[in-house]
Parts: C-alpha cells; sequence; structure tokens
C-alpha cells in the first residue's frame, strides 16, 4: 500500500512539474505570451468571432490589428448579444473556430457595407481601442459570452489585415514556479514512501533483542 | 498522509482562486439587460430629461427617454398642462428613489429590465419599464404603471444568477391565463356591461373606470359610448409563488353623439376642455391608454389589477 501511495505522488508529482516549468517557461517573467502576427483573409468591413469561439474565462488578451495604411480601424470587445445585434446585418467575416496559439476557420457571411451606427458611439463595449493603420486593445475575458470585433471605421475594408494575439496571466510565472516547487517537495515525499518509512532508534532497538532471543533459541 | 492532502488542498485553492483559464458558465449566448448600476445610471438620466420637460411642460426632451404608449400618455399631459396652465409655473418637483431592480438574462434585443421607484412627492410606487429596442438605441422608459405605497407587490422569481425569469405572453403555464389572455379579458370586461360574468377581478380599476364612465352617460343630451382594445403584451415575468406579473396597456376610446340643438361646455381644467377646446356640437373622440399592472395567480385563481398609469393622448371633436 505504501508503495502504491508512493508512486501515485511521483506522479503527480511530474505531472506538476511538467505544467509548472511549462507555464514558467511559455510566460516568462513579464507574465505574457504572444502570437502573431498572423493575417486573416478577408474583405469585409469587419471581422467578428462567433460567440462559441471564446469558451474560456479568465486570461486577459491583448489584440493588435494593423490593416492598411490610412484605414482607420477599431477594435472591440463585449456581450455576443449585442455584437450580434449590431453587426448582424453587415457583411462579415466570422471566425468560427480558433485553437491556440493560432490556427483559426472563418467564414464570410453575406450584407451590408454599412454598419447602423458608429462604434464609437455605443456604450456596452467592455473594451476597445481604435487608430489609423493600428489599433490595440487589452481586455480580460469574462464569465459572460463574448465576442471580439474589429471594424472598418469610415468605410473601407480590413484587406490585409493582420492580427498580433498576446495572452497574459497575471502571477503566471510565479504559479509555475509554485507548482515547480510543490512537485519537488510532493516528489521527494512520494520517492520516501515508495521507499519505505525509515526506522526509529526504538525500532532498530527492537529487532536486535528479537534476533538475540532468536540465537539463543537455537543454541537450546 | 493527513498534512500531505491539507498541502494538496491548499495548493488547489491557490492555484483556482488566481485567474486561470476555465470553461466559461453554462448560460449560452445571453445577457443579464443591466447591472444595478446600470440601472441606477440610465435611472440618473431619464430624471434630468423628464425634469427639463417638466420645466418647460414640453414632450419633446422626452422622445430620448420614454417611447411607445407612456410617451402618448405622457405628451398628452403634458399637452393639457400647457393649454389649460400656461400662465401658471410649472410644477417640476421630482423625488424619485430606486428601491429594486430586476433584469432578466435575455438572448437577444430588445432588452428590457423591470425598476422599482418609491416617488416621494406623489406619495406611490412605480413599477417601471426602461427597454433598449436595440444594440444602437439608448434606453427608454416604455411602462409606468403606479401602485399605492399599501400595495405589496409579489416577489418575483429569480434564476440562480438572481435575473428575473421571463415569461411568453401566449404561455399560460401553471397560470389560469396567459398574459396576454389576461389583458383581453380585461378589455372584454371592461366593454360587457357591469355584473356580466367576467374572467377577472372586480377590482378597483374595473371599479374606477366603470364610474367614469357612468358619470359620462349622465351628460344630458349626448349619446356617450367607449370602446376597449387591449393592446400586444410584451413584458411579464414569475412571481415566486408561480403566479406571474403582468405589465398590458389597454386603449380607450370615449365617442360623444351630440343631439341636434344641444352642445357641451367642458369644465375648465378638465382634459375635454384642453383636447376638444371649446364647446362641442356634433360628436367628438376621446383616445386614453391605461397601462395596468396585472397579478396573474397560480392555477385557478383571477387575475388582479394591482398598478394603472394613464391619460388622453389625443381628440378630435366639433
Amino acid at each position: 500500500m505504501r508503495r502504491f501511495v508512493g508512486i501515485v505522488l511521483m506522479l503527480v508529482a511530474v505531472i506538476a512539474l511538467v505544467i509548472g516549468t511549462g507555464l514558467a517557461f511559455l510566460l516568462g517573467t513579464d507574465n505574457r505570451t504572444a502570437t502573431g502576427p498572423h493575417k486573416i483573409e478577408t474583405s469585409a468591413p469587419v471581422v467578428v468571432t462567433s460567440p462559441d469561439v471564446l469558451g474560456w474565462a479568465g486570461p486577459s488578451i491583448t489584440l493588435t490589428v494593423d490593416v492598411a495604411d490610412g484605414q482607420e480601424v477599431f477594435v472591440g470587445a463585449a456581450n455576443a448579444v449585442d455584437v450580434a445585434d449590431y453587426v448582424g446585418t453587415v457583411r462579415r467575416t466570422e471566425i468560427t473556430d480558433y485553437r491556440p496559439p493560432w490556427k483559426i476557420e472563418t467564414e464570410d457571411v453575406f450584407g451590408e457595407d454599412i454598419l447602423p451606427a458608429d462604434p464609437e458611439t455605443l456604450d456596452w463595449w467592455v473594451a476597445r481601442g481604435s487608430g489609423t493603420g493600428t489599433a490595440t486593445m487589452s481586455v480580460e475575458l469574462p464569465e459572460q459570452a463574448f465576442a471580439l470585433v474589429v471594424i472598418a471605421v469610415g468605410g473601407g475594408d480590413l484587406e490585409g489585415m493582420r492580427v498580433t494575439a498576446a495572452y497574459d496571466l497575471d502571477g503566471g510565472f510565479g504559479i509555475g514556479l509554485g507548482l515547480v516547487g510543490f512537485a519537488i517537495g510532493l516528489g521527494l515525499f512520494g520517492w520516501i514512501a515508495f521507499q519505505g518509512r525509515p526506522m526509529t532508534r526504538y525500532e532498530e532497538l527492537q529487532e536486535d533483542e528479537e534476533g538475540a532471543y532468536e540465537q539463543q533459541g537455537e543454541r537450546r | 498522509m493527513r498534512r500531505l492532502g491539507v498541502a494538496v488542498l491548499a495548493s488547489a485553492v491557490l492555484v483556482g482562486g488566481c485567474s486561470i483559464p476555465h470553461p466559461k458558465d453554462s448560460d449560452g449566448v445571453t445577457k443579464v439587460a443591466a447591472s444595478r448600476a446600470e440601472a441606477e445610471a440610465i435611472y440618473d438620466r431619464y430624471r434630468a430629461v423628464r425634469k427639463t420637460a417638466l420645466d418647460h411642460l414640453d414632450e419633446q426632451p422626452l422622445v430620448a427617454v420614454e417611447a411607445g404608449a407612456l410617451l402618448a400618455i405622457d405628451a398628452g399631459a403634458l399637452m393639457v398642462a400647457r393649454r389649460l396652465l400656461l400662465s401658471e409655473t410649472p410644477d417640476d418637483t421630482q423625488e424619485l428613489r430606486i428601491l429594486d431592480v430586476y433584469a432578466p438574462r435575455l438572448d437577444s434585443y430588445p432588452l428590457w429590465f423591470v425598476v422599482v421607484v418609491e416617488d416621494g412627492v406623489r406619495d406611490l410606487t412605480k413599477v417601471q419599464i426602461f427597454q433598449r429596442e436595440s444594440s444602437t438605441t439608448g434606453w427608454q422608459l416604455v411602462a409606468s404603471p403606479e401602485t399605492l405605497p399599501s400595495t405589496e407587490l409579489p416577489a418575483l422569481d429569480l434564476d440562480a444568477s438572481d435575473a428575473l425569469k421571463p415569461l411568453d405572453p401566449f404561455r399560460a403555464g401553471g397560470l389560469s391565463m396567459s398574459p396576454q389572455a389576461t389583458v383581453d379579458a380585461y378589455a372584454a370586461t371592461l366593454n360587457g356591461a357591469p355584473g356580466a360574468a367576467s374572467e377577472v377581478s372586480e377590482d378597483s380599476f374595473v371599479t374606477q373606470m366603470r364610474q367614469v364612465a357612468n358619470k359620462q352617460r349622465q351628460i344630458d343630451g349626448v349619446t356617450f359610448t367607449q370602446e376597449w382594445t387591449a393592446r400586444p403584451v410584451q413584458y411579464a415575468a414569475r412571481s415566486a409563488d408561480g403566479g406571474a406579473l403582468v405589465f398590458g396597456t389597454l386603449a380607450r376610446t370615449d365617442r360623444f353623439q351630440i343631439e341636434e340643438g344641444r352642445f357641451i361646455n367642458w369644465p375648465e381644467g378638465s382634459e375635454q376642455k384642453a383636447f376638444l377646446s371649446g364647446r362641442l356640437y356634433s360628436t367628438g373622440e376621446l383616445r386614453y391608454y391605461h397601462q395596468i399592472l396585472a397579478y396573474v395567480p397560480p392555477d385557478e385563481g383571477k387575475p388582479v389589477v394591482i398598478g394603472q398609469y394613464g391619460g388622453v393622448v389625443d381628440g378630435i371633436g366639433y
């Protein structure tokens, strides 16, 4: 039984070590990992993520979008219900699947080229950014159904759009190191359990006495 | 072994407490219409615009913050005030304090939420609904039935995330009748003769409306008719006891047919005087909206109106 517990503890320790090392290595001391720039094939004025694409909550992401020089661009994040109503009638490219670090599937949806309102005038954005030629936005992915949107403002389209995504995990490097330390401790504990518990001085004496009695018995 | 267990548990709690990526909850593509803080901000704007409208006895500012039947009622009231009280200083005093906010979790626009407001000036409670028609429009007040302070609102049913449970206007699951059927039944009752069998309670709203109609019928030389119609119900919510709160609107048309050689000289200060200015010699018609808040009990009980707000919205006569 003791050996079995030891093996299990060491297995858990190995998993924690791999995760901790990977996390610390991936995020580095700035708690951030980035991917890109990646080109998205589109000729639409809007690129939007489908609601089920961002099925995870917790991490903060920073999106930097680069478009043609002189093109005004807006990047925003909001509840998927707001976004669906806003871009529902507009010609757009929808990102229907995403796998980290960067593998996407897209679908072009037909519609009008004009948005019903200037995105800057809307009050339901959770995060947003805008600029000419490039725009950056940071947001922590919330529990609610969420969508990210990139919009070519003032006419034009997003042809040639490139996206750089950075994932931030507050304290991620520390968590990684903590997991490594935890794994080392757990591994040692498991090793001790696997080897067998060290004997105390009392147990050694008892064993010696038992040995002496056995020798006396043999003589008799 | 026990120490190890504690260490593993502590580590799990530590890691879980950080913003580790995790799958989202299972509420689907939905949105809680508004938080308490958002509702407060929306109401602050409404108060400011309403004050401007009252200051100038002008309904135009209200267009930005009110809509539908409620806007028509308030615009009618301001028009009456403007025509009849032009020389007096308008009373813009308002003491409106939010008591409760109930927002449903919805999967598409229009979004809406209920706000219970104490009106300190008029000593009553308003049960109001703000609606946002689309993602690009602002919040507008669309219903505002008023209840007496002594009227206790039924507790509303909330889901696990404290969101209000909205009710389909045409479904009567567990109720004596659906929300739409409730408002239809009130229209039928008010169109029927007093004492006739009714599917709704003979409550203070029904009594008051019948008294008003009877008073009009007593005018000599005038044939008075009144017609009630129910408008489509848009907002209804489950109450905690399995019943429902229904926000409905009834349209009322009062018609006056005057005998030849006679006329009506409306009393000073009356809404008829404002809308049908001068004497009425032949025919006249006044249209009203009445917003009602009806409680539909679970199972077999009859619905009862616990709040209402109404007024004249249009008139024509000669």
